[in-house]
This record gives structure tokens, C-alpha cells and sequence, in this order.
């Protein structure tokens, strides 16, 4: 495997990526023309978690990765910048940057927040006349809705401020101009993601991150809404003990994407938590066998 | 024939915190001549990392045009580190340690530190506590002569809320019983810390914990003026002339404390056009930085 960490050009900024070239060939010694993106979860980056150790486990079964970083990663969300539908232009361009190093198959994979980027994106690009490029779907801990997981969660967890309280605020602050600069802010909600006041119990937005992400009418992050639109093949998997995201939502997504016509949907659930610690190669082989069924050259 | 690397590697600092960094080297027809040339470990500024815009992305391009290697850490204080929790200043040089010791494993003889912005605060807490041998010299960019008080004077100055007074107030409470080594800990922002809104733009994220060891009036080791007199190896301030973050007072205060603790191998250079970042004027600053390195380096001369 050979390792580079690539700039794309995306208009007067770059996309970092971190691209892993297989150098695994078939027997008949031919490149597999299958590449994956990678995309991040909530504040991550293509340093961290499955960005960072799948791509070399994929690579040894033969196909390459880029692990990317989109608005949304690191600190995109406290500080405004991190707007889900803002991310598809970019992906549009990291699928144009892989097709133009000769990949034809292109996979969208993400993890946890990044579920919502790829399901968003592939229903959006799901006309295969249009898009022909795209050829699959991989989601890692993909919450049913990302919306509805939010809330149900911090009600739970009984968050300061509460959900209903951030919807209230947000809809004074960035109203009239929701899709407009308006009047942003960061917030802090406490007890978001445990019992604790402490900072990893904490999640940090600005009003307009929250309300595109997390907000009652965050269509774009509920995920149910975009699968339905999907006709590639998509393969979710879940960890069993997954705190964050239920895995009941899992079969639940698979089942709208099924209802909806789609006849290659595969889910399968790890024994593992949010992250998938200790699973990292059982969670590399089951997506590289998924992938050599549909795509081995 | 040695070719040109761009390598991204892994590895853990003392306490098994774990470091990212990016090598960066040039051409070289021996192996022996790209291990005798000089390599400049660089820090990053405050939510920075290497791949940051200005210094941290731009530097380590334009020096392998030059011939000079470099190496990038992201230490703890790395991308969202201070806003939950993990970027303590005092252990942040653990990572430049951990890179140097890296560095030497790796054949590396003659290595600089560059630290940009709070980067250069922690080059000085490392270099005023450690005499590493194979540490040259360092360059300073941008360098506060106190992160508290360069803080308090900030938050002042555009009025935050809450105003410096109160986080401190607020953080004795929080971290009770002891702020080193309590377990108690929150996020925190600061509206108005960096312009005059409310905007996203101008807040500052930390946890209390995190604020107390870098920004507190109680944090010693970023008192870099306090410090810096126990820095014996050559020093290169570089600086903005446009610099609104951090005054030119500061590094030429930080000049004179080094020459009367004795040392006299200390240049300040103003980088014409440029403001807290010198890249934004790259063939002046490296032009200069070549030139210091020459200098200090008798072994190995940058044409």
C-alpha cells in the first residue's frame, strides 16, 4: 500500500484527504478500479477512528481508499461552517478527483455523523445516467434519523439546555435568515452524551450547525428520508452495543431501503460498541468481502 | 539516490498520547547527507495542526524547495484539545520530546524547533527545562511574551463575556480541590474574545482545566518571560510587522531577558508585510530563516 496525503483543489480552498493506493493487483496483474471515500463523524478527521484503520485493511484486500475532510470535520460545527448539504459539492469533487486517477467505482463509506453526509449524498446523485461513478453505499453506526437520535438522547440524558430549548433559541436567533449568515452563535449543551457535566459528556454548535444537523426540520440528516432515495447497493453495519447509536435503527433503515424498491441491501451488526474497538479487522473483512462480491475485478 | 518523502507516521509520547506527524524531505545523493542536513521539528498555533492554513501548511513546502527537511507535530493541543479537555500546556512537551526522540531514531543529527503562535510558548517551556544535544537552535514565530496576561489583555480589550476576571473566579470553583489534579472539569466559551460580536468568528473554547494551565494567571509555564532566561541554544524571533495578535514589544522584551540571562545568540527579525502568520511574505521569511540556519549550522551549508 502506498500512502499520500492529497490537497484537492475545491475552488479558492483544497480538501485534505489522506489517499491509500492498494498495490494489490489481481492475478492477471489489472488495478482494481474500485476506490472508497471515507467520510468522518462528529469532530473527527482522517486521522482518527475508521478514517484512519480501515483504508490499510481495505488495501490489503485490493482496493484503495481516501479518507477526506469535509466542512463538517474538526471544529466545523462550533464555529458555523459545518452545514451538511455544504459537503456535497465537496464530495462531488473528490468522486471527480478519483475518476480522473482512472477509479470507476466509486463507494461513499461513513461513520456515524459521516452516514449522514454519504446517505444524503447518494440520494441526492442516485440517477445512474447522471452518476454513473457511484456504485455503493457503506454506513458505520448510522443513526435512524440523526435528528431524532439528538433528542432523544439529550431527553434522556436530561441535557442543559434541553432539545426543545435549543429548538426555541435557534428559531429566534437565525430566523429570518436561516439560509443566510444571520445572527449565529455557539452553544453549549451539557449532558449530551452522559450523565456528567464533564467535556466528554458535552457537544459545542452554533445554532445554524445545530438546527442543519440536529434541528426538527434537519431533513438532510434523517437518514430514513434519504435512503429511500438510494438504488446502489448499500451495506450498514452496526455495533451490538452501540450506546450512541440503537441497533434497532440499523434494521430499521435497512427496511426503508428495501420497501423502497431496493434489492441489495445488507446489514449486519458487529459485537461492538460506537466505535468498533477491537473489531477492526472483523469490520474490514465484512466490507471487503461485501465489495468483492459486486466489484472484484 | 535519496528521493523526496512526504510521510505520515504515528507514535506515542511518553504517557502514550498519541502523535501525528508529517516528514517532509528533500533529494539527497547519500543517505549520510540527508541525515547531516538540518530538519526543523514545527509546532503549531492554537487549534492548529499541520495541516493548518499558513505557517504549518505553507513552511514545510517552501523549505524543501530550500533543502531543508521538516517534521510536524500535532501535540495534544491539536485540533479540539483545549475545548475538551485533553490539551494540557504543561504535558504538551512530552510531544515535542516524543518527536525529537523520533527524529534521532531516525538518524536525524541536527534539528531546529519552529513553534508558531502558542507553539513558540511551548518550544520555550520545552527548551527552558530540556537540553536535548542534537537541538540547535529555535525559532520563535509570533511568540507571546505571556499567554495569561496576553489573554487578560485581549479579553479586556474586546470586553468578554465572561471577562478574564470571572473565568478565573469560576474555574477556582470548578476545579476544586486541586486544578492540577482534579478530575472535575467543563467546557466553557468565551463570547467576544477575538473582535467585538457575538458571532461564532470571535469565541475562544476551553475547559476550565485547559484554560487554567495555559491562560490562568496561575499558569507559570506559559508565563514565557518568566521562563525564557533558562534557554542557552541559539534563538531566532521572527515576527510580523503587522502583527495585531501579538505586539512587537513582546518578542524584543523576550530578547533582552535572554541577553542579560547570558545569551547572546538571540536575533529578532520584522517580517515586512506579514501579520501573526510570516508566511504571508514566504521569500522574505525564508530568506531569513535560511540565512539563521546557516549560521548556526557549521556542518551543513543551504546554498
Amino acid at each position: 500500500m502506498e500512502q499520500e496525503l492529497v490537497s484537492i483543489p475545491f475552488g479558492k480552498s483544497k480538501i485534505d484527504g489522506l489517499y491509500y493506493n492498494s498495490t494489490i493487483h489481481s492475478e492477471d496483474k489489472i488495478k482494481n478500479d474500485t476506490a472508497i471515500i471515507h467520510v468522518h463523524g462528529f469532530l473527527g478527521n482522517f486521522l482518527d477512528g475508521s478514517q484512519r484503520f480501515l483504508p490499510p485493511i481495505l488495501a490489503e484486500g485490493g482496493y484503495s481508499s481516501l479518507a477526506i475532510n469535509t466542512r463538517m470535520a474538526n471544529f466545523g460545527l462550533f464555529f458555523g461552517y459545518g452545514i451538511l448539504n455544504d459537503t456535497i459539492p465537496q464530495i462531488d469533487r473528490v468522486v471527480e478527483y478519483l475518476i480522473e486517477l482512472g477509479y470507476k467505482n466509486i463507494i461513499l463509506s461513513g461513520y456515524s455523523l459521516g452516514t449522514s453526509i454519504v446517505l444524503r449524498y447518494a440520494a441526492l446523485r442516485s440517477d445512474p445516467k447522471n452518476f454513473p461513478n457511484l456504485r455503493g453505499v457503506i454506513t458505520l453506526a448510522a443513526p435512524y434519523s440523526m435528528p431524532d437520535s439528538i433528542r432523544r438522547r439529550w431527553n434522556r440524558l436530561g441535557s442543559e439546555p434541553s432539545y426543545d430549548e435549543v429548538f426555541e433559541e435557534a428559531k429566534e436567533i437565525i430566523k429570518p435568515s436561516r439560509e443566510g449568515k444571520g445572527h449565529d452563535r455557539t452553544i453549549l449543551i451539557y449532558k449530551a452524551r452522559g450523565d456528567s457535566y464533564r467535556p466528554e459528556h458535552t457537544e459545542i454548535y452554533t445554532y445554524r450547525t445545530w438546527w442543519y444537523l440536529a434541528g426538527p426540520e434537519a431533513d438532510t440528516a434523517m437518514g430514513y428520508k434519504q435512503i429511500k432515495e438510494i438504488k446502489v447497493p448499500i451495506l450498514l453495519i452496526q455495533g451490538w452495543y452501540d450506546e450512541i447509536v440503537k441497533p434497532e435503527e440499523t434494521h430499521d433503515l435497512a427496511q426503508v431501503a428495501l420497501d423502497a424498491g431496493n434489492k441489495d441491501v445488507s446489514a449486519f451488526y458487529v459485537n461492538a460498541g460506537h466505535k468498533f474497538e477491537n473489531k477492526e479487522e472483523e469490520l474490514g473483512d465484512i466490507i471487503v468481502r461485501w465489495l468483492d462480491r459486486r466489484f472484484k475485478t | 539516490m535519496i528521493s523526496r518523502q512526504r510521510r505520515l507516521l504515528s507514535f506515542p509520547a511518553e504517557d502514550g498520547f498519541l502523535i501525528n506527524a508529517l516528514l517532509v524531505s528533500g533529494e539527497f545523493s547519500r543517505e549520510k547527507d540527508l541525515y547531516d542536513a538540518p530538519i526543523v521539528l514545527l509546532v503549531h498555533g492554537v487549534l492548529g495542526h499541520f495541516l493548518a492554513r499558513g505557517t504549518p501548511r505553507l513552511l514545510p513546502n517552501a523549505f524543501v524547495e530550500n533543502g531543508i527537511n521538516s517534521f510536524s507535530i500535532n501535540t495534544r493541543m491539536a485540533f479540539t484539545g483545549q475545548m475538551f479537555g485533553g490539551a494540557i500546556f504543561d504535558e504538551s512537551i512530552m510531544d515535542i520530546e516524543a518527536g525529537l526522540d523520533y527524529l534521532v531514531k531516525e538518524g536525524f543529527r541536527n534539528i531546529y524547533i519552529l513553534g508558531w503562535s502558542l507553539g513558540a510558548n511551548i518550544t520555550v517551556y520545552y527548551c527552558a527545562n530540556n537540553t536535548h544535544p542534537n537541538v540547535r537552535g529555535i525559532i520563535l514565530e509570533g511568540c507571546s511574551s505571556s499567554l495569561p496576561i496576553s489573554n487578560k489583555n485581549r479579553l479586556e480589550k474586546w470586553n468578554s463575556v465572561p471577562s478574564y476576571d470571572h473565568i478565573y473566579e469560576t474555574a477556582q470553583k470548578v476545579l476544586k480541590p486541586d486544578p492540577v489534579t482534579t478530575q472535575n472539569d467543563r467546557v466553557f466559551i468565551v463570547y467576544r474574545a477575538w473582535g467585538p460580536t457575538f458571532d461564532p468568528d470571535d469565541v475562544e473554547l476551553f475547559t476550565y482545566r485547559t484554560w487554567w494551565l495555559m491562560r490562568s494567571p496561575e499558569a507559570y509555564n506559559a508565563k514565557t518571560n518568566e521562563i525564557i532566561s533558562g534557554v542557552k541554544v541559539p534563538v531566532l524571533f521572527i515576527h510580523g510587522d503587522e502583527d495585531y495578535i501579538v505586539g512587537a514589544q513582546e518578542p524584543e522584551s523576550l530578547v533582552e531577558i535572554l541577553n542579560k540571562a547570558g545569551n547572546d545568540d538571540v536575533q529578532l527579525t520584522f517580517i515586512p508585510h506579514a501579520r501573526h502568520d510570516c508566511m504571508e511574505n514566504p521569500e522574505f521569511t525564508i530568506d531569513v530563516l535560511i540565512d539563521w540556519i546557516n549560521k548556526t549550522n557549521k556542518q551543513f551549508h543551504i546554498s
